[in-house]
Formats: structure tokens, sequence, C-alpha cells
């Protein structure tokens, strides 16, 4: 792709070094011979590789004649200011080595400080910074570049893009940008800064599309970009070394001098994964490409300071090519743009929240990780605490159309709900859990909520207090006979089977085994879940026993707890309204007769069809289950 | 409070929407909580007539389903003689709370359209519906004439 009829032909060697990789890994003998070869014989079916070329012709085209890094230094912080002239006017190999150590030392610190700035960055910036620690160690080796002073320009722009927009100190950031656009022209000519500026304005390109508020996040959008730029090339390299003299230049790429390069493939997949748009580069490329040439040029022409980044893509003055790329970013996912950190995808646009219509920012939106659906946080908090309230042993995704229907993990839910909420949601989760599991159950023992294992037919034993039971039937362990002859024993004379010490307290259900106690009252005892009446001591059923006359008689005998005369009168009342009621009916009877043939004709009309108006029949029947709802709410708002 | 602004969101969008088959929904001032409209079926032998039904939305919407019921009687294996119908997407197992109020309606005039024998409301119904599918229509017809509301006309 190289035309020789170009004047760029002369400056094939100013491309970055990194997008000549072979050069990295030549012997020192033969290296210049091979360079030579891969020059002579360019990849030649490759119509997209002018890519690199374009870029800096442009660049250095416009940067030749104003370098922008001298404006830049001059605005620079003195810190920055020292080491920028220390770069500049120490061009021996000495001081390049110590301007690099130390960069190489500050980037490490910074990237170090990164981490703490997300965690999703956090493997990418380890991979940086052993990647930055090589490569300055082969650049030290080297010494003929001038990487430091690179750096730290880059950097202190950025520091003070960032600064300027949000008023406070900007958190150190790995120096990516350099790395993927550095430019380390063996022969230290001008063009240095150019490929800078480029790599500066394509920084710069990048963060635009973010908030302010996505800032602090920026540096992984650089390295996209940064990176971005470099598979393709090499791809390409790899592919079109066919030619002639290029075999050889393609041995020594596949030899190892693309291991570098190889690596720092990852990234760019990862980031492109989630969208289909963004899996091949080239357009991408070709709009970056594109873009970073006007940028160059309003550089020239305009200002030496940077560019107010993040209002660049949406400014009425925006350059179309930005804005087209923008739209074809948003072309696959429509309401997904680029993101910064981890390289993902955040929702941008405001987000239609499905569950009160309404619209949402992004930063107020709860995305369900399972299946990627989105609401809004406010929304998401009042169903997730509705769903626990209610008891659900699982929330999943609110929308029906969802396929995946995913259930938010616990994780998920304690970002949504109070502590208090959390603890009850699990409590449930392993109530359903052992309720479920045939192997576990709990400890019968009241107070000991102990999960203990068990097994049919074996006793299950508690850890906590040390106590044996019965898992099918939930009491002692009663050895070889079935649980059912086991109730029956208890029944008889175990007296409830006291499970506890103090049984004279707490007795079961002779009928629903539900442990009860007396604190109180008489002794004729009725269950509060079973309505079952019986005889506190002996436990005997006084379900027909109206009167009373267990009490009379037998081991219970003046066990009651009642003085004779009350017992007396209740019996009184007893007779007495039995006696009311027989008497009621029999006055009442005549006039039910003679009401028969009305009641029987309002039936008629009830299930007659004819009967046009349904409202009336509703009211009647209505009644009923709309107490019932109101009570059900009413049960549940408590 | 969410529930009624949803709802008003909700009305709005379906009054412009303009559902065929759901018209001349009236809402109470005070209580948006309770709609009443006519559903306008297209297949017979329910396409004689227009059945109105309310909707009765809990104030925990959306996290509680609707309820809705028929205030016309119809001759349906899923609807019964009081009005209540057995609609899956409304039942509290299945709700989910992302289901808009105008899928409700679309899931309801489906069932009215096309009845579901497998799952009756009147087992009598189903029964005819699916043994002696002429007599059914002629008995529905039949009802729809003499009970049901008159179709809008445009």
């Amino acid at each position: 792709m190289l035309r020789p009829e170009s004047p760029l032909a002369d400056h094939r060697s100013l491309l970055p070094r990194r997008l000549l990789p072979v050069k990295a890994q030549i012997a020192p003998a033969d290296k210049k011979k091979n360079r030579r070869s891969l020059e002579l014989n360019p990849p030649s079916d490759h119509p997209t590789y002018d890519y690199p070329k374009l870029l800096i012709s442009k660049t250095t085209d416009s940067l030749n004649t104003e370098c922008p890094r001298k404006h830049l230094n001059k605005q620079d912080s003195t810190d920055s200011l020292k080491r920028a002239l220390l770069a500049k006017e120490d061009k021996k190999l000495k001081d390049d080595k110590k301007v690099a150590k130390q960069d190489s030392s500050e980037s490490l610190k910074k990237a170090l400080l990164c981490k703490q700035d997300s965690n999703d960055s956090q493997k990418r910036v380890e991979v940086d910074v052993k990647w930055t620690l090589k490569e300055e160690k082969r650049e030290v080796k080297r010494g003929s570049d001038k990487k430091g002073l690179l750096e730290t320009d880059i950097d202190d722009t950025y520091k003070r893009i960032y600064e300027r927009r949000t008023g406070c100190a900007r958190p150190t950031l790995t120096p990516v940008a350099e790395k993927g656009v550095s430019a380390k022209s063996p022969n230290g000519s001008p063009i240095t800064p150019g490929v800078a500026a480029v790599a500066e304005g394509v920084v710069r390109w990048g963060s635009g599309l973010l908030s302010p508020k996505e800032e602090p996040r920026l540096r992984p959008a650089r390295s996209w970009y940064g990176y971005g730029t470099l598979p393709s090339d090499s791809d390409k390299m790899g592919a079109g070394a066919n030619g002639p003299g290029g075999r050889r230049a393609l041995e020594l790429i596949l030899s190892g001098g693309l291991k570098s390069l190889a690596r720092q493939n990852k990234p760019v997949r990862r980031a492109a994964s989630r969208d289909s748009v963004l899996t091949q580069p080239q357009p991408l490329l070709e709009g970056l490409r594109k873009c970073s040439t006007v940028l160059a040029l309003t550089d020239r022409e305009k200002v030496p300071e940077p560019i107010r980044a993040h209002n660049r893509l949406r400014a009425p003055s925006v350059c179309s090519r930005c804005s087209s790329l923008l739209s074809l970013a948003g072309a696959g996912g429509s309401r997904y743009s680029l993101d910064g950190a981890g390289g993902g995808f955040i929702p941008a646009a405001p987000i239609n929240c499905m569950l009160c219509l309404e619209d949402a920012t992004p930063d107020k939106v709860t995305v369900i990780a399972g299946c990627g659906c989105s609401f809004c946080t406010k929304c998401m908090k009042s169903y997730v605490e509705f769903e626990v309230c209610n008891g659900a042993y699982e929330v999943s995704c609110p929308d029906a159309r969802c396929s995946t229907s995913a259930a938010l993990s616990i994780d998920e839910i304690s970002k949504l709900v109070n502590s208090n909420l959390l603890e009850k949601h699990i409590k449930f989760r392993i109530n359903h859990e052992v309720a479920m599991d045939a192997m576990r159950a709990f400890c019968p023992r009241p107070g000991c909520d102990t999960i203990v294992q068990v097994r049919a037919a074996s006793p299950a034993h508690c850890p906590n207090c040390k106590h044996d039971f019965c898992s099918q039937c939930n009491q002692e362990w009663h050895g070889g006979i079935t649980c059912e002859a086991a109730a029956a024993s208890s029944s008889m004379g175990g007296a409830g089977a006291p499970l506890l010490a103090d049984s004279e307290l707490i007795k079961l259900c002779p009928m629903c085994r539900v442990p009860i106690e007396k604190d109180e009252g008489c002794a004729q005892m009725m269950c509060k879940r079973c309505k079952h009446v019986f005889c506190w001591y002996c436990l005997a059923s006084l379900d027909d026993d109206f009167l009373l006359r267990h009490y009379d008689k037998g081991p219970c005998k003046n066990k009651l707890g009642h003085s004779r005369a009350s017992v007396l009168w209740h019996r009184a009342q007893v007779v007495g309204i039995f006696a009311g009621f027989g008497l009621l009916l029999l006055v009442a009877s005549p006039l039910l007769l003679l009401a028969a043939p009305c009641i029987v004709c309002c039936k008629c009309r009830l299930c007659n069809p004819n009967t046009k108006n349904l409202e009336e029949v509703d009211e009647i029947e209505s009644i009923s289950p709309g107490r019932e709802e109101e009570d059900r709410t009413r049960y549940l708002a408590e | 409070m969410a529930a009624t602004r949803r709802l008003q969101k909700e009305l709005n969008d379906i009054r412009q929407s303009g559902l065929k088959s759901f018209r001349d929904i009236q809402v109470d001032e005070s209580n948006i909580l309770t709609w009443q409209g006519l559903i306008v079926p297209d297949n017979p032998p329910y396409n004689k007539g227009a059945f109105r039904i309310e909707i009765n939305f809990p104030a925990e919407y959306p996290f509680k389903p609707p309820k809705i019921s028929f205030k016309t009687k119809i001759y349906h294996p899923n609807i019964d003689e009081k009005g209540q119908v057995c609609l899956p997407i409304i039942s509290a197992e299945n709700w989910k709370p992302a289901t808009k109020t105008d899928q409700v309606i679309q899931a309801l005039v489906a069932l009215v359209n096309d009845p579901e024998p497998e799952h009756p409301l009147r087992a009598e119904l189903a029964e005819e519906y699916l043994k002696d599918r002429k007599k059914f229509s002629k008995n529905a017809e039949e009802f729809t004439k003499k009970h049901s509301e008159k179709r809008p006309s445009d």
C-alpha cells in the first residue's frame, strides 16, 4: 500500500513502532535488512491498511507546522515542565534511561491507584502494568527513544482536561494511550509530537463519548481505542506478508514479534463482543481515522489547549463522521453506546422503565445481571420489597416477555432492600430449601433453629442441643416402632410426649401437635390452630363435652379450675341456649313454611337467564368477596 | 401513588392507540383503580354484540395483578355466570409487573374470540363446545343477541 510517489514513502520509518511489530524482535545483526524487506515488499492485498499511514500523513502535515506539544508544555504544571525539559535537553542515552525508569515507576503507581477506581478494569490494569514494565525494560535496553517525553505530555494533558472539567484533582490513570499509538521513531524525528497529538485526538474523541460522570473511568475507553488500532494492522501485516520478500517478515511476525500484540487483542475482543456492530473494527477505524484527521487540522488552526472532550460529539459543530460513527455504535443495540469501564456497554439514553412507564436516566437504572433487563432503581426497590414481603422464594425479572426471566442474586437483592428485609428473605429461602430437601430438617426443639442432616429410619442428631429426634414426625426418637405407634403410645400414657423438661407448662396439641403453653386459665383448652378442645391434664378430647362432665369423675375430677357454682352456671347457659334455639325454630316453622314459595321464587329468578340485569345479582354476591379482598389487603398492609 | 401514575399513563396510551376491540373506556376521576369498557370481539358467535367489563386494579398495582369481571352476561366456556374470567396472565402466580393493561386486554379479547375448553370455568359449556360446536354456536349467538350491548357504530 505504500505508494512510491508518496512523500510518505520515506517516512515509513516514522510509523509508531507498535505498528511495525517485526522490529522489536529482530536480532541486531539482520535487523536493518529485515525491516527493509518488509518495507520494500509491503503487504499487497489489504485495501484498508492505509489507516496508519494516512493518519500520520495528515497529522505530521499539520503538526509539523505547529507542534501542539509546545503549547501543551507551556501550560503544563511545573512538575511535567521539569520532566519535559529534562527530556528535551538531555537527549543522551543515560538521561533517557533515567526518564524512562522514572516514568515506568510512575505509571506503575498510577496503575496501582487505578485499581481502586474501578474493579472492572482491574485485570486489564494489571496486564497494562506488566506490559508497561516489559516495554520499559526493552526501552531502556535500546535506549534510543523519547518515550518519557510522550508519556508525560499525554498524561498531563489528561490531568488538565480532567481538572478543568471536574474541578478536582484527576485520579491517576495508567498511561495507556501512549502504548497504543506511542511513536518510537528510531531516528528521533519530529514525528513524535505529531503522533502524540494523534493519540491525543483519538483519546479525546474517545472520551467525548462519555458523560462527565464517567470521567474517572475514562482510561479503559482510551485503551479501547489505543488497542483498537492495533489488531487489524498487525493482522493485515501478517496476512499481507505473502509477497516475494514478505515471507521472512511473516515468519518473524509469527515467531514472536506478534506476541505482545496478540495479547493486546484481548481487550478489543472483550469490548466488542457485546455488540455485533463492533466485532469488525474496520468501520470504526475508518471513522476514527477521519475524525482524528479533522481534529488535528482544527488543532493547527485554532487552539493549542486541549479540546473539551465530553461534549464534542453532541455539539452542533460536530464532525459529521463522528456523528455517523456514533449512530453506527448505536445501530445494533439502539440504546447502547460506548462505555468506559471494562470496555463494555451501559445504557446511555434514558430508559423507559416498564414498571412505572417513566424515563429513567442511566444512573437511576438497575440492570438485572442474569438477563440484562433494566428498570429504574426505585421501581426495582419496591418490586423486590413487595416480593420479599410476600414470601417469594426468589425474585425474578418483572418482565413477562423476558425469555430468561432470570432470578435476582442475593447480592442484587441486598443492594435494593434494607438489611432487615434481606434477612427476612434469606430466612424464607432457607425455610423453603429445608422444607423441600428430604435430607435436611430443622431441629424441632423450640428456640433451636439448627438445620440437621437427616436420614430416613435413623435418628437425626442435633449438634446444637444434643438431642435425637425422628425426622418423620419431629418427635423424640422412638427407636424401631413406627411414628404412628409412637404417637399413639405417647398420647396414651406419655401425656403429649414431654419434649421438654418443663412439660407442665408446654404441651403439644393431641390433634395437630403444635406446642401449646398454658400460662393461666382453666384446664379446658382449645388449640388455636386446629380448634380442638381437650383437657390440659389428660389430653382427652372435650370436643363433644359441652357440659364439661369430664371433670365430674375420673382422674381429672375437680381439676377444671373453676368453682362448682360457675360450672353449674355454665351448664345452665348451655342448656338455655339449646332450649332457646329449639323454641325459636318451633315458633318460626309456620312462618318458614309460608315464606318457602317466595324463597324458591327468588332462587328461580336468580338462575333465570331472562334476568337482564346482572348487576343486581352481583351486588348480593359480591359482598363477601369484596370483604375478603379488603381483609386480605389490610392483612398484607399490616 | 405509583399505581395511580402508571394507570394514568396506561389509560392515556390505550385511549391514544385506539384499540378496536376495547372501546368506550370509562374511568371515574376520583378512582382510577376501576375501569369499565366494552369488549368488541371479532369472531362468531360473539361478533354480534359488545360486552361490558370491569377492571379492578389493586392499590399495589403493578406488583399485584388487576381483576377482570364481565358485567354483561356471556355464553362462554371460560367466563362464568358471575362474570368471573380465568385469564392465566393475570393469575397471581403468573403475574409479572411489567405486563401492561393493553396486553391484558388483548389476551382477554383473544380468549373471548377463541375459547379454551381445556381450562373451562363452565364445564358444561366446554363440553358442548367440544362435542357439538354447531349447537354451541347457536346457543352463544342467541345468548349474545339477547344479553349483549350494542356494538359501537364506527
